[in-house]
């Protein structure tokens, strides 16, 4: 009689073999003492196999019952990129879409010439001088390369991979932005002045509490100062930031002012554009080429060559259009000395009031805005579940791509307090870091990118508010497809506390403060190292 | 853990929580940071593996099906991380391609092998444990430290099920051999420990 070989009484011990060899075997070996002696010996060799291996013979170190600290972080790392690149990119086609796009068309058919919308704020003026000399592909390629690769040479070292985006960026900025205006003179000081009969013959950029212009600027003129005046003449564009701008002089290019109260009074041969809190064309004034103004109080008596296109509160028009007027706002007033030769068209919440003296070219188009909503109205209904649904997708997105991001907000929005202050905290800050950046030429892009941000978090901060809400009503999630079903059920919750009436802005509010301070917080727990700890 | 409280300290780790997240790790780091020990050659690479291997879990903890048991499922992600590493690094693999499957395996004296197994120590074992190719004594760890199956051996090293039993044999007559030629040297080998 044969002997089994070592594998069958191997896959025999290891219960391997099927029921017929196993049956043939058990019988083998009741009168085969060769192969019992082998089985045992197979099976000593388990177990004193089973005993060395397991054998705790060396303590386990104690960095790893401490747990590794950069565990967390080096895969967080291309997550807070990610995070960063998404919400900038989705921020950017929202505002591009939702914004930007409607209202260049609305510009062009306003008749703001061919030039873009962003060309004629950005880029045709003295703004972005250097782009001319500068806009050439390849060297914006290698800049950004350039950039890649100190990124790829310094990532091992990093500790806070936010910081050092914020830097990178801010260096790819200065790398691709050449100073706008290198030549030009520069003068500081408490009061700058330009004495009449002075004639400075270059760009001017000007810094001090006080900055008075009486003589000539042959050039640009780029003021950052509390007081600008300028009673004398500019051949080039007026740039300014000033809490005070006033301008009686002449001004032969574009007048580009951020400030509190602009006062025109002189004479503007090309266009104006202004984000003022009130803006003011005084009767003696003229601007060749359109006007266009950010105000809460824009008071018009002057006259505009071409096109009027203003956003604000409150409007008053007493004077001469040439083009057609676009406006946007709560309330309008048109005067008896108004004249407009194009169209007129409003969109606010009150009924204008027109002079019945005022000469309009073709009866003032109005469109009333309600903010009230309309309960009784099923379109109602269906335009908040398509909210709903945009923001489930939203949140889709963030499953899908995130899943360890979004557990994170989630653990994070226990704590209630902390949340909240952190929410607060980085909706006031980042617009103001924003504008701060977006007052230096060289941070003007990086401001642009974290305000599109914002607004972007500001709508995505429903998704974790949702997540949290959902989990703390239905228990924890623990597939995806749990969770997916709890972000869903938060949302729904949410859209319909906002959909309150009065109490639906204060549900709003505190859902974006609360989806905010979360994001935050996992994105400052998930840049330090320490924090990862268990 | 018991079964219920277990399967909650898994959901709240799964939802984020940090706390169930460091009770698993607690409880499950020491054997990891053994099996990966045993697995691989050096004291370093075992510990930044079992740091590796529980950034995986954290990552993967969605896709473990809680209705199979905890251990086998961390065993599993374990074997993949550690047999990855070996084979990105190509330890002996040149040995042990192809010929395995087809060398013929000398049939044992069961007395003699009683004897050997009779006279060797835990610390014998695992040093020659060490000297073993890197798929059989991955196969050997597998089987005897994780008490993985047939099936999951064959999972984890990508082979054929089939020819799990091959490999463990050929393992097993691999550490027979280093033990053997340990024993005429074993009082060199004690003095050295």
């Amino acid at each position: 009689m044969s002997h089994f070989d070592e594998m069958t009484c191997l896959l025999y011990l290891d219960g391997q073999l099927d029921r017929a060899r196993a049956v043939e075997l058990s019988a083998h070996i009741e009168t085969c003492g060769e192969c019992r002696t082998l089985l045992a010996a197979l099976e000593s060799e388990s177990r004193l196999l089973r005993n060395a291996l397991t054998e705790e013979e060396e303590s386990v170190p104690a960095r790893l019952l401490e747990y590794a600290p950069e565990a967390k972080k080096r895969e967080a790392a291309p997550l807070a990129w990610l995070a960063t690149l998404g919400f900038a990119g989705s921020g950017a086609f929202t505002l591009w879409t939702w914004f930007v796009d409607p209202w260049q068309q609305q510009l062009n058919q306003a008749g703001f010439g061919s030039d873009s919308f962003l060309a004629m704020l950005f880029f045709g003026g003295v703004f972005w001088k250097g782009w001319e000399t500068m806009v050439n592909l390849t060297e914006l390629l290698a800049a950004v390369t350039l950039v890649i690769l100190a990124v790829a040479l310094f990532r091992r070292g990093w500790r806070r991979t936010p910081t050092v985006a914020v830097v990178m960026g801010a260096l790819a900025c200065l790398l691709v932005l050449p100073p706008a205006a290198s030549a030009a003179e520069i003068r500081k000081g408490t009061d700058v002045q330009v004495d009449a009969g002075e004639v400075v013959k270059n760009d001017l950029i000007a810094t001090g509490r006080s900055v008075k212009i009486e003589g000539t600027v042959e050039g640009d003129l780029i003021v950052f100062c509390q007081n600008l005046t300028m009673n004398g003449h500019v051949t080039g564009d007026i740039i300014g930031f000033a809490q005070f701008v006033r301008i009686k002089g002449q001004v032969d290019g574009n007048v580009r002012v951020f400030s509190n109260l602009t006062t025109l009074a002189g004479r503007v041969t090309k266009n104006v554009s202004s984000f003022s809190q009130t803006f003011e064309l005084d009767s003696k004034s003229e601007i060749g080429g359109s006007l266009m103004f950010f105000t809460a109080m824009g008071t018009l008596d002057g006259r505009v060559g071409r096109d009027l296109i203003g956003f604000g509160a409150e409007h008053r028009l007493d004077g001469f259009i040439g083009g057609s007027a676009w406006l946007k706002g709560e309330r309008l007033t048109i005067g008896p000395s108004a004249e407009i030769v194009g169209k007129t068209k409003f969109t606010g919440e009150k009924q204008p009031s027109v002079s019945d003296k005022a000469k309009l070219g073709s009866p003032i188009e109005v469109t009333i805005v309600k903010h009230r909503p309309n309960y009784a109205s099923p379109s109602y209904y269906w335009r908040q579940t398509l909210r709903w649904g945009a923001a489930f997708m939203l949140g889709l997105v963030v499953v899908l791509l995130m899943p360890g991001f979004l557990r994170d907000t989630m653990s994070e929005g226990n704590r209630y307090g902390l949340s909240l202050g952190a929410g607060v905290l980085s909706l006031v800050v980042t617009p103001v870091a924003a504008v701060i950046a977006c007052i230096t030429i060289v941070g003007l892009a990086l401001g642009l990118v974290s305000i599109l941000a914002w607004v972007t978090m500001i709508y995505a901060a429903q998704v974790f508010a949702g997540a949290f809400l959902g989990q703390k009503m239905l228990g924890p999630a623990e597939t995806t497809g749990a969770l997916v079903g709890r972000l869903a059920v938060g949302l729904l919750v949410i859209r319909v506390a906002t959909m309150l009436p009065y109490a639906g802005v204060f549900a709003w509010l505190l859902v974006a403060v609360y989806g905010f301070g979360v994001f935050t917080l996992a994105i400052v727990k998930r840049s330090r190292p320490e924090a990862a700890a268990i | 853990m018991p079964g219920a409280e277990f399967t909650e300290t898994i959901a709240r780790a799964r939802s984020g929580n940090a706390e169930a997240w460091g009770e698993l790790y607690k409880q499950y780091a020491p054997a990891i940071f053994r099996f990966c020990r045993r697995a691989l050659p050096a004291r370093e690479d075992a510990e930044d593996a079992t740091t590796e291997i529980f950034m995986k879990v954290r990552d993967k903890l969605d896709q473990y099906d809680a209705t199979r048991p905890f251990t086998a499922w961390l065993y599993k992600v374990s074997a993949n991380h550690c047999w990855d590493i070996l084979r990105r690094r190509r330890i002996r693999q040149d040995l042990e391609t192809g010929e395995v499957e087809t060398l013929p395996l000398e049939h044992p004296d069961p007395g003699q092998l009683d004897q050997l197994l009779e006279a060797s120590t835990n610390l014998q074992v695992r040093s020659a444990l060490d000297k073993l190719p890197a798929r059989a004594r991955m196969a050997l760890v597998l089987r005897y430290y994780s008490d993985m199956s047939y099936d999951e051996i064959a999972g984890a090293l990508g082979v054929r099920r089939a020819f799990v039993g091959v490999v463990l044999l050929r393992a097993r007559h691999q550490l027979r051999e280093i033990l053997t030629g340990k024993k005429i040297t074993r009082a060199e080998a004690r003095g050295a420990v």
